[in-house]
């Protein structure tokens, strides 16, 4: 398989080999688009899956205009906002306490931090928080563009992200606090 | 919190994800290739009406009970008349065959006074071929009475008749029907204005 387009070309006629490849050059990248999303690994995990599945269903309407990451990592997105809309149904959003008081400097517990516990700070806040902060911050959307994805309004969405910001910021004193208490060794 | 705080943490999360990468577990490639090639399924009998959508196991439970229905019908059918039989003949005017006409069974139900007992059981079309058949007959006696059709013309010159060629049901002669279908010819008796040969 020499390119990109005989790839999707060989795809298209449900070629199992053509997939695997397809999947594999791009399941690392797409988990970690995932796991931003997901309360958990195994939510990240269905979301993947499903994620790939419209991929591959919908993988006609790509254009060859566009970079084909670019148009995965959107269906991925739109696969979690779909997750996220399913799960409103059964969960109520849980109120997190607004942090009032930032009394340290939190970019230095923020250096301090591996990509496992960023991870873990957003994957503790509740669904709604986590889907907003991730549109607006990673995928870049601005506040109107998510209340039309998310169908909720534009000053909820801030509202949700400003909390979402504050619960995050809630997580990194209480992790400040916990590394201080640490005996030094 | 101030503006630049703010910004440094989100800067600080789109520099640490930006390009996050993660391999997923095997499962799920797995999981993805039974739905994109998914392996033809050998639903067994029982696994049938448990596993599937409820449609589905709906659709699967009635075609089981349409043909548990279907083949209890058969067996009624079958212990009602599997033990019946046919009656069959034709019936003569003389040498020729009787050209339209009706033929009537009658059963004797009581057999310490056949000739009084009897009651209407069947009724059949003689053709123009002079053939006659009584179906679904169940096992017992019978008196067989051919009555010719008027507009056949044979009715001048021969009499309604009981088997065989009998003016009345006291002379008639006994069918017993029992385990085989029966053959019997019955002949008119000759009318009075026909000459005797």
């Amino acid at each position: 398989m020499n390119s990109e387009r005989e790839m999707i070309e060989l795809c298209l006629k449900n070629d199992v080999r053509a997939q695997e490849l397809f999947y594999r050059q791009y399941a690392g990248k797409m988990f970690g688009v995932c796991l931003r999303y997901a309360g958990n690994p195994m939510e990240a995990e269905d979301i993947l899956q499903e994620g790939f599945i419209r991929t591959f269903l919908n993988l006609h309407h790509f254009r060859f205009e566009g970079s084909l990451e670019g148009w995965i990592r959107r269906t991925m997105v739109n696969t979690a906002i779909n997750h996220y809309k399913k799960q409103l149904k059964f969960q109520k959003e849980v109120e997190i306490r607004e942090a009032v008081t930032f009394a340290t400097n939190q970019e230095d517990v923020l250096s301090k931090l591996s990509t496992e516990e960023l991870l873990g700070i957003i994957r503790e806040l509740p669904t709604g928080y986590r889907t907003v902060f991730n549109l607006y911050v990673m995928e870049g959307y601005t506040h109107k563009e998510i209340g039309d994805l998310l169908g909720i309004s534009e000053n909820t969405s801030k509202s949700q992200f400003s909390r979402a910001r504050n619960a995050i910021m809630n997580n990194l004193l209480k992790i400040n606090a916990v590394r201080k208490s640490e005996p030094i060794r | 919190m101030s503006m630049e705080e703010n910004h440094n943490i989100e800067n600080k999360f789109r520099e640490v994800f930006a390009g996050f990468e993660k391999d997923p577990p095997e499962r799920v490639w797995e999981g993805l290739k039974n739905v994109l090639h998914p392996a033809p399924k050998h639903v067994g009998f029982w696994s049938g009406l448990t596993h599937g959508t409820r449609h589905m196991r709906m659709v699967r439970i009635s075609s089981i009970a349409a043909m548990a229905a279907i083949i209890l019908f058969l067996l009624f059918m079958w212990f009602s008349y599997g033990n019946h039989r046919i009656i069959r003949g034709h019936a003569y005017a003389g040498d020729e065959r009787l050209m339209r006409g009706t033929a009537y069974l009658f059963r004797v139900e009581d057999k310490a006074r056949p000739f009084d007992s009897v009651r209407h059981y069947l009724s059949a079309t003689v053709d123009e071929k002079g053939s006659y058949k009584f179906i679904n007959v169940a096992p017992g006696k019978y008196l067989l009475r051919v009555v010719p059709d008027a507009a056949s013309g044979i009715s001048k010159n021969f009499q309604p008749s009981w088997f065989d060629q009998r003016e009345g049901p006291e002379e008639a002669h006994l069918i017993h029907v029992g385990s085989e279908d029966l053959f019997v010819d019955v002949h008119l008796v000759p009318g009075r204005n026909i000459p005797p040969r």
